[in-house]
This record gives structure tokens, C-alpha cells and sequence, in this order.
């Protein structure tokens, strides 16, 4: 294997460099991976890898079928409205903040937040957009053409802080130079319109949750947001609010087999969050390249749920044999799932892990 | 800095070897998803991080003469298995060209036996098939290279691959 990585590596090729929004992005996921993987420790527990966060934004166009914004009510009933979706899970709103300028309003409807993802439901009313999408699915990373990003989510008291240390005053520079430096440069928007309301657009906003928490204030500001270059809701919008309380995934242990048509696979552990799911197996690994994926999982009411990028996030064990791995993927169209309905997942045609074959247990501690 | 300079600033300075490591490997990582991933920059860019963080998962076992082929490897790996995935959704289309040629690529899994065989193939055909399926470049760029036909590349090609099918069962 050696003597094959050694005439591989003398092979010249052509190296195109990465721009600068993109190293940033690869630079804050390797160094999420570094914080949270200590080497290759087998872990039972299954442990979020902060670098999945950012698999968020690799998902972007993998979204481009997100056909239904109010999708992820289903678990929760079948009226497709907000009130339905934050009626269990998170928070109402309603503040609606209109740019004197230009007359275009963004509504914050609510949040969604799960440790993880935070789901936020703004609508914007007026401005270039209105009308112009036609109903189509929308993916947005909202970022100018030099690759500043105009969206940030940040921790007011860190501005706050931070404008402390630099003289007292929270001066607009400084708390703009704050709020940019927060920034994280994983924030994707998806965007589509309502079929039945043209003039109203609807937005998802996934963000890597690394700097905020529950009960946190967050301070959202928006700022022209930009589709394809082009301004579409001229102007500039700021909302704070408190992230709701997390709402918590259930987590099972134990040992249990199951035939895939990739190989033999033991699941040691499972987390199914309200935005995902994972498990830690011993599956089939082959070199540097992993096949076994959670394909869908199926709810107590019978719902298949399909899930949506399914990857390997860590693994472990001896070189030519098995291989612990933890597999992890979000349900489709960034659903959230009440953890509690789900029963089954399956991790390819019909090999599926029933949950009850493991044992319930409380959550994981910070730090496992 | 040297490779080996690189893997022990990995293993000294974590955050400083980090650093290094993407600013010597994130372009050729991210050259090769390309081929495979067009105009899918996210997942471009997570095929390199998940690149690079095998890298710096195994830095203890890694060489300075075996670093750069690995990470043409893994991250050949990494974007086929992306590809795959997406592929199964339907998301991106089948790599264009032959079909037999899209499902070895598809399907080619660098074992232990198969990469004795590549290494056994007599040049130019070894490097050429290195270059197509691992490095994933084309017939085109192949065959400019080594200043061929592009259906010569293709015929090489195909040859290779057969004899590679019959070592690997033979000895497999």
C-alpha cells in the first residue's frame, strides 16, 4: 500500500487554488474536526462532530428539490402553518421590521433550534423578489460578490464584550467589525415562494451553532439579500430574540446486528435528534472510501422519512478490518422529526435497526 | 515546507499543522473533487475538508513519501463516494462518457490486490490509469500529455482495465 500511495504521489497533476470564502469554510470545519475527534478514540457514544455543521453548506445545492417549505410540519399535524410548526418544538415571533427605503418588510416568524440547526421562518414582503420566483426552489448562501458574508447570526453579549474591551463604547463601527467577525461562514438561506401568496417569500436559515446556544440572545441582521448577484429585497433588517430551548433528541445503546447490501454492520448506538440522526457501528469500510449510509427512517405512525445526506463523520479501528464508524445524516428537506416518533432506521433496502432492540438512555454529557 | 516537515508540525502544533496542510493540499484535493463534482463547490469543499481531517486523523501512520498519494487517494475516494451519493438522488448525472468506463469508476475500489496489479502494469499504461481513475483526469488531458489519440488513451484504457479485472480475480 505504501509502495502504491509513494508512485501515486509522484504523479503531477494541475492544482486549481481555492478562493477565500472557500479555505475559510474548509479551515473552521478541519478545525472543528480537530476540536472534537482527539485522535482516533473508538467512542460508543455517539458525539456530534461540530464539522457537520458545515456539511450544511455542501448540502446547499443538494436541497435544490426542496419543494415544500412547510414540510417539516408533517410530524406535527397535518395544518401547514407556523403556528403548527413552532407549537411544540420552539417559539412564535412575529415581529415584523420594514425598510424605510425601500418598503420591503421581513417578518421573523420563529426559530427552531435543536443543538445543531437553527430554523428560522422570515418572511419578506415587497422589493424585487415579489413576484419574481414563480414558485420555484431557491438556494442561497447570502454572501456579496467579494465574499463577505450579509448575513450574521451573533451573540449579542459577545459584541458586547468585545466592544467593551476596545474602549467602553459600542460604537457602530466597532460593533459592525464585531458582528463581521462572528460571522459564521456557513449560513445558508433556502428560499421559496408561497405558491399561494407570490408576493411572499419564505426562508430556512441553517446555521453552524458553534457560538450560540439556548436561552442565548441572538441578534440576527440581514442585509440585501442576494440571489445569483442579483439584489432581491433591497435594505437591511435586525431582529433579537431568544433562542428557544433546545429541544432534546433521544439516544440508545446497546448491540444489534443487521445484514446491508454493503456487509455485515453492529450498531452500538443511536441519536436520533429533531434534525437528524446518527449511529455508531462497526460497518464495512474499504479503503479511505465509505459506502454505508442511513437511507431513511421510518415513525411509530408508519412515515418514511428519507434521510438527506447521510455521510460518515468518524471512524476508527485497525487498517483491513472492520471499521467503527459514525454515520450521520439530516431528514430530508431539513424536516424536523419529533425524536420520539421514530421507530426504525434503515440503512439500505431493507435492512433496518429497530430501536427498541437497543436500550433507551439519558442524553450525552457535554464532552462525550 | 517539506512533507515531512508538515507531518511533524502536525503532530507538534495542531492548529499550526492544520494550517499547513490545507495550504499545501487543499488545491490538489480540491482539483481532483472538481473533476468528479463540477460546478458543486460546497461539495467540493467538503470532500477537502473531509480530506484533509483523514490526513490529520492519520498523521501517525502517515509518511512524507506516502502523504501526497494518499491524499489524491482519499480524496479521489471521498468525491466518488459524494458522487455516488448524489448520483443515487439524482442529483448530478452519471459522469459523461463510455458507460463501462463511468461504472469502473464508479465501482474501482483500490485494494490491496488491485494496487499490486496497477503497480505491475508496464508504462505507459500504469501511469495512465492512474491518471484517469485516480486522478481522474481525462482522456483528453491524458492523451495531451503523453502527446497520444485520445481514443488511443481509450483504448489503453480499456486494455488496462481488462487485464486489471483478470489479475485481481485471478489472484484475488
Amino acid at each position: 500500500m505504501d509502495e502504491f500511495y509513494r508512485t501515486l504521489g509522484t504523479l503531477e497533476t494541475r492544482e486549481d487554488a481555492l478562493d477565500e470564502v472557500s479555505a475559510a469554510r474548509i479551515a473552521a470545519r478541519m478545525d472543528a474536526a480537530r476540536r472534537k475527534t482527539p485522535g482516533l478514540k473508538r467512542r460508543r457514544l455517539v458525539v456530534l462532530i461540530a464539522a457537520a455543521a458545515l456539511v450544511l453548506t455542501a448540502c446547499t445545492a443538494a436541497v435544490a428539490h426542496y419543494t415544500d417549505w412547510f414540510s417539516y410540519l408533517r410530524p406535527y399535524g397535518s395544518e401547514k402553518n407556523t403556528e403548527a410548526m413552532f407549537g411544540d418544538m420552539g417559539m412564535v415571533i412575529g415581529e415584523t421590521v420594514t425598510d424605510g427605503e425601500t418598503g420591503v418588510s421581513v417578518t421573523l416568524d420563529g426559530c427552531l433550534y435543536d443543538g445543531r440547526r437553527l430554523a428560522l421562518a422570515l418572511t419578506v414582503e415587497g422589493g424585487a423578489a415579489a413576484g419574481n420566483l414563480d414558485g420555484r426552489t431557491y438556494t442561497y448562501t447570502v454572501a456579496n460578490n467579494t465574499g463577505q458574508y450579509l448575513l450574521s447570526l451573533t451573540r449579542r453579549e459577545t459584541i458586547e464584550a468585545i466592544a467593551a474591551e476596545a474602549g467602553g463604547d459600542i460604537l457602530q463601527d466597532e460593533e459592525e467589525q464585531a458582528r463581521w467577525m462572528y460571522s459564521e461562514p456557513v449560513n445558508t438561506i433556502y428560499l421559496r415562494t408561497d405558491e399561494a401568496r407570490p408576493e411572499v417569500l419564505h426562508l430556512e436559515i441553517v446555521t453552524d451553532l458553534q457560538i450560540i446556544q439556548a436561552d442565548d440572545e441572538v441578534l440576527l441582521h440581514l442585509e440585501d439579500l442576494t440571489h445569483q448577484d442579483e439584489v432581491i429585497a433591497p435594505g437591511a433588517w435586525e431582529f433579537t430574540f431568544t433562542l428557544p430551548p433546545r429541544t432534546m433528541g433521544r439516544y440508545y445503546q446497546g448491540e444489534t446486528a443487521v445484514d446491508t447490501p454493503e456487509g455485515a454492520v453492529t450498531v452500538y448506538a443511536a441519536a436520533v435528534e429533531p434534525s437528524y440522526v446518527s449511529i455508531d457501528c462497526d460497518g464495512p469500510y474499504r479503503e479511505n472510501a465509505w459506502f454505508l449510509t442511513i437511507e431513511r427512517v421510518r415513525l411509530t405512525d408508519g412515515t418514511i422519512v428519507p434521510i438527506h445526506d447521510s455521510q460518515v463523520r468518524a471512524m476508527t479501528g485497525e487498517e483491513g478490518v472492520m471499521r467503527v464508524t459514525e454515520i450521520q445524516g439530516s431528514y430530508q428537506d431539513w424536516q424536523f422529526v419529533s425524536p420520539a416518533d421514530v421507530e426504525a432506521l434503515c440503512l439500505g433496502e431493507d435492512s433496518w435497526i429497530a430501536l427498541s432492540e437497543l436500550e433507551a438512555v439519558d442524553p450525552p454529557t457535554e464532552g462525550e | 515546507m517539506t512533507d515531512r516537515e508538515l507531518l511533524e508540525l502536525l503532530e507538534r502544533d495542531g492548529e499550526a499543522g492544520a494550517a499547513a496542510l490545507q495550504a499545501r493540499y487543499a488545491a490538489l484535493a480540491a482539483s481532483i473533487a472538481r473533476r468528479v463534482l463540477p460546478d458543486r463547490p460546497e461539495d467540493v469543499e467538503e470532500v477537502v475538508a473531509d480530506t484533509l481531517i483523514a490526513v490529520w486523523q492519520k498523521r501517525a501512520r502517515l509518511r512524507p513519501d506516502t502523504l501526497r498519494g494518499f491524499v489524491i487517494a482519499a480524496s479521489r475516494n471521498l468525491a466518488v463516494d459524494r458522487w455516488r451519493q448524489l448520483g443515487r438522488r439524482q442529483e448530478v448525472p452519471l459522469l459523461e462518457g463510455d458507460g463501462e468506463d463511468a461504472a469502473c469508476l464508479d465501482e474501482l475500489l483500490i485494494g490491496e490486490e488491485l494496487q499490486k496489479q496497477i503497480l505491475a502494469v508496464s508504462p505507459p499504461d500504469g501511469e495512465i490509469f492512474l491518471r484517469h481513475y485516480l486522478l481522474l483526469e481525462s482522456a483528453g488531458e491524458i492523451a495531451a500529455r503523453f502527446s497520444m489519440t485520445e481514443s488511443a488513451v481509450r483504448s489503453r484504457l480499456y486494455r488496462t482495465r481488462m487485464r486489471l479485472r483478470e489479475e485481481v480475480q485471478k489472484h484475488g
